[in-house]
């Protein structure tokens, strides 16, 4: 550079300048290859259309509008596009997850994810809320589920005065039917080695609406329909480490007082009937559901509470579906669980006949109802092998739906489960107890509830709910509705007209009749994966 | 558009890089033209026009409607600046109506809404304007003020050409979060410039620390951050708190310089050095020297412009300290948080004047390491509650004074998993890059050193950039902290 300093050591600067440019051509032409590599990669290979990890369609290229490029929504959306949609990119986020495990270590195994920083005291299960009900998409590593069917943080306990927390809070639209992004009152999520649990944070105040709820029904349904409540304990009552336990509510004491507050309902005492087997394999480590096994001992429990025949294990055909990875790996992208997965397993009665029909909800973007497909005979348990992460839509495919079950067992039963997901996995074994058995989803039905049962001749209705939902404001609310709905014209009139599609009139949109129960077909074709995933829960 | 963004890295800087070089390539053609023909041109019009197009593509991105408001500003500052040199004295006049006209312009976009809220607060009432703030408007603002004060005091020559004035305001790489350049620094590269083989070598180089610094460490970091600063501080341990705001203390730090470091870095690539604008602030021994490393282009702009202008030391100098302190402070938000956090460093630095400075040698290191490292940590605790309620809710927790809890599971928890990630953000604070750089160019020099330092080099430049890559895969988490400056 300056003459002088050249002079002073000229074959020094002579010499370090040559060996010093050969290596930053070398580099150069290096780093060149390596981006120009990634960059081609990038650009022109195939973009992923969905990601199975997150359950999700990926975006799409967006529509042009003048309005939308002046306001910048069209650039960013683009922007969006093209990271969403990288090439390979589950694969990319698994390797990202393995990176990420990198940050530390586990101190006893256990990593927490968006835990929420308000550690409960001993009354906090007792407390009143004074949050609204809020629903957080962005769920640990601010990763943000979209469109999927959330399990989303809600309801934790917000001091009034405060302000809410920033990260992407929706008011809840209770208004909006069937909403499925359930809020969840969730604290976080805990993975402790390899079971990745939820962390409970109930509320009293909102048990005891639902057990007032489920009263109401009872009262409409009058004393010839038998009303049961069951409450479903999920992981975290159970698994739990005593470290953590300040960050999980008791499950026990609410279900006990949502219990407290049915008069003429009938409790199920699911809790005492999975507590017994905690040693068994009755909750998915990676999922955030539980397993055929639990559903069978709080199946058991209720055929008993209800006075109904009950098939014993061995009357089942068990179907296991290796390297199950569900819904806590999306969660938390936490890599323990991509790397423990687990087996997925359900029970095909031996000796029952099953005549499986679905009536289908459309569904918009935003997972509202649009309408209603014709009815559709088909299988109640469905292949889902080909995509391992949704392996729980076995049982009928998901949520968005009505199924009716009638069965071969003759004894004037006739079920109506009330349900969230964790109602899915029941069915399986009340095939020989019931001669009917429709399954509702609270948040996918358009009819008048009390008309429908007493319309389809129901002689049982059960709640089946787990403890989650029936502690969240929006199950209640859902419940409600379905109480009010398709009433306004004149309640007079209900009886016919606003009737469901009855089971014998239904067009034969699957005419090959009855099924055989036991051999479990591919996925009708009027069922697309997108559909299921968006009625997954 | 940001840097840290797929699009961004694997779109439009591939399609300038090609576009670059075939520039590079006519302007030599139509160089040799000139030359043959007797002018003596090392101009580059090309490239300077592919640059130009590039950047109002990237400004106009994330910001498709406010670019009008930046090329008006541009070419109202190009004006001013031929006005003020129309005659052979300087005008006075046109300098201050320049002056007006940008502190105007940044009033009313940036603290519109905010000085009317405050006159509403007052009783006066005053419609509320909508708050936009353009993006870099500070930035692009700071740069015109530079650019009319340099032309004034004769520093440089107002630049007739207008397309070198947009060039230099709206040139990509410093162009949204900064360094501040001086026109002067580039008025040569922007007329002739030529790009040495080092210069690209050292620039990529440059580019993908910074890269490394915003993903890896910056864009991590915040999730503890978020985790303990965003939630609801009634569960928050002390510890939490303390957790929170030193990951948020390493996290600005690794955001602002790594965005600093990759528009150096592109410069570079460019052909225009621009000056350095971090030098490890975290090593400093008081928060006068903390102020002379960190965001160096912000505070000597406040010398140069403000400070030395008003008198710097040789008039009411307490007052020029804290006027400057007052507009550091505000120049990072429209906010009351932003205007305290200025005046607690004027304040600091005044009383080190008069006391630390003056002892500084005589005190061991180590306490004055730990005596700016807690009035730096605490000054962006001060940073980042723009809610003054939250501030003070916060500031009890960190010293007790809450009934919290001192310490929890989910603090212990954040610390475990995170601990290698403090670690590192610990170590690539002070200043382990200039030893490495020491070892590197005197290993350079041997005859099998060159080519084990070139391998390093390149394996670490691809590492960089596939880990950020695939962070950025993963994180739609990447919250970019200078954007509302």
């Amino acid at each position: 550079m300056d003459k002088n300093s050249q002079k002073s050591a000229p074959r020094y600067t002579e010499k370090k300048d040559k060996s010093s440019k050969g290596a930053d051509v070398a580099y150069v032409a290096a780093i060149a290859v390596i981006f120009a590599a990634v960059s081609g990669a990038m650009v022109f290979m195939p973009r992923s259309r969905e990601s199975v990890l997150e359950q999700r369609e990926l975006a799409e290229f967006p529509a042009y509008s003048h309005e939308s490029l002046m306001d910048g929504t069209y650039t960013a959306e683009i922007s969006h596009y093209f990271s969403d949609t990288v090439p390979m990119r589950d694969r990319l986020m698994e390797m990202a997850s393995a990176v990420q495990e990198f940050t530390g270590f586990r101190s006893n195994d256990i990593k927490l994810h968006n835990v929420t920083l308000a550690e409960n005291t001993e009354e906090t299960s007792a407390t009143e809320e004074t949050a609204p009900v809020t629903e957080i998409t962005v769920i640990s590593n601010g990763a943000v589920v979209e469109d999927t069917d959330n399990v989303s943080n809600a309801e934790t306990e917000v001091p009034a005065g405060t302000e809410a927390p920033a990260p992407a809070v929706t008011q809840e639209t209770t208004a909006a039917p069937a909403d499925d992004a359930v809020s969840l009152t969730n604290n976080g999520i805990a993975v402790v080695g390899t079971r990745a649990i939820m962390l409970y944070g109930g509320s009293y105040s909102v048990g005891e609406d639902y057990a007032a709820v489920v009263e109401k029904y009872k009262k409409a349904l009058g004393d010839d329909v038998n009303v049961y409540c069951m409450v479903i304990p999920t992981s975290s009552e159970f698994y739990c480490p005593e470290s953590i336990s300040s960050y999980n509510n008791s499950q026990l004491d609410n279900i006990n007082n949502i219990y407290s507050h049915l008069t003429n309902a009938v409790p199920v005492d699911a809790y005492s009937a999975l507590k017994d087997h905690t040693a068994e394999n009755i909750y998915f480590r990676t999922d955030h559901h539980w397993s055929s096994l639990g559903a069978y001992y709080a199946a058991e429990k209720f055929a008993e509470t209800a006075g109904v025949p009950f098939l014993d294990l061995s009357e089942y055909d068990m179907h296991t579906v290796e390297g199950y990875v569900g819904t806590m790996y999306s969660y938390t992208q936490d890599i323990t669980i991509k790397n423990n997965p687990e087996d997925f397993f359900y029970y095909v009665p031996k000796n029952v006949e099953l005549d499986t029909t679905y009536y289908n909800y459309k569904l918009g973007d935003g997972n509202e109802i649009i309408g209603m497909d014709e009815p559709m005979k088909s299988t109640f348990y469905l292949n889902f092998s080909n995509s391992k992460s949704m392996l729980y839509c076995t049982f009928m495919g998901g949520d968005a739906k009505i199924t009716h079950v009638n069965t071969s067992t003759k004894n004037g039963r006739r079920l109506a489960i009330f349900k969230d997901s964790y109602g899915n996995a029941l069915p399986q074994f009340l095939f020989g107890s019931f001669e009917d058995i429709y399954v509702i989803d609270m948040r996918y039905f358009t009819y008048n509830a009390e008309d429908y049962l007493k319309e389809h001749g129901i002689t049982d209705v059960l709640f089946a709910n787990n403890a989650f939902h029936a502690t969240t404001r929006s199950t209640v609310n859902y419940y409600e509705k379905l109480l009010t709905q398709g009433r306004q014209p004149a309640e007079t009139s209900a009886a016919g007209t606003t009737s469901a599609p009855a089971v014998t009139s239904a067009p034969a949109a699957g005419s090959d009749a009855k099924n055989s129960a036991t051999s479990v077909t591919e996925i009708p074709e009027q069922v697309t994966e997108t559909d299921i995933r968006k009625n997954e829960e | 558009m940001i840097f840290a963004d797929l699009l961004f890295l694997y779109v439009f800087l591939p399609a300038l890089i090609i576009f670059y070089i075939l520039a590079g390539f006519a302007d030599k053609a139509v160089c040799a033209l000139t030359k043959e023909k007797g002018f003596a041109g090392s101009i580059n019009p090309a490239k300077n026009a592919v640059l130009i197009i590039f950047s109002l593509v990237f400004y106009a991105w994330g910001e498709p409607f406010y670019i009008r408001l930046m090329l008006i500003s541009i070419a109202v500052n190009y004006v001013f600046g031929l006005l003020i040199t129309l005659k052979e004295k300087p005008s006075k006049a046109f300098f201050v109506l320049g002056i007006i006209f940008n502190i105007a312009m940044i009033g009313t976009f940036k603290y519109g809404r905010f000085i009317a809220e405050n006159l509403n607060a007052l009783g006066i009432p005053v419609p509320l304007p909508e708050a936009v703030s353009p993006v870099g408007i500070s930035f692009y603002t700071f740069q015109s003020i530079s650019y009319l004060a340099d032309v004034y005091r004769g520093e440089v020559k107002a630049q007739k050409n207008p397309f070198r004035v947009l060039l230099y305001i709206s040139m990509f790489p410093q162009l949204i979060a900064g360094p501040i350049v001086r026109y002067e620094t580039i008025a040569e590269d922007i007329c002739s410039r030529r790009i040495t083989v080092e210069d690209v070598s050292e620039g990529a180089f440059r580019f993908f620390i910074g890269l490394g610094k915003k993903v890896i460490l910056a864009n991590q970091l915040s999730i503890i951050s978020e985790q303990f600063l965003d939630g609801e501080l009634s569960g928050l341990s002390s510890g939490g708190a303390w957790l929170g705001i030193i990951a948020f203390t390493f996290q600005i730090y690794f955001d602002f310089s790594g965005y600093s470091d990759m528009a150096i870095g592109m410069g570079r690539c460019l052909g225009f050095r621009f000056n350095e604008n971090f030098n490890y602030p975290y090593i400093c021994c008081s928060i006068t020297e903390f102020w002379r490393r960190w965001h160096i282009s912000l505070s000597s702009f406040f010398r140069d412009y403000v400070y030395i202008p008003m008198g710097g030391n040789r008039r009411h100098q307490p007052l020029n300290i804290m006027t400057v302190w007052l507009l550091t402070g505000l120049w990072h938000g429209a906010s009351w948080n932003f205007v305290l956090w200025g005046l607690y460093f004027g304040i600091i630095i005044m009383i080190e004047k008069y006391t630390l400075l003056k002892v500084e040698n005589k005190i061991p290191k180590v306490f004055l390491h730990i005596y700016s490292l807690f009035l730096i940590v605490f000054g962006w605790a001060i940073f980042y509650f723009e809610d003054l309620g939250r501030l003070g809710g916060f500031i009890k927790i960190m010293f007790g004074a809450s009934g919290n809890p001192a310490g929890g599971i989910v603090a212990k928890n954040a610390f475990t998993v995170n601990l290698y990630l403090l670690i590192a953000a610990v170590v690539c604070s002070v200043p382990l890059g200039t030893l490495i750089r020491k070892f590197y160019d005197r290993t350079i020099k041997t005859s099998g050193g060159a080519a084990a330092m070139t391998v390093l080099k390149a394996a670490a430049s691809a590492g960089l950039l596939w880990i950020s890559t695939l962070l950025l895969v993963s994180g739609t988490n990447n919250p970019f902290l200078y954007f509302r400056f």
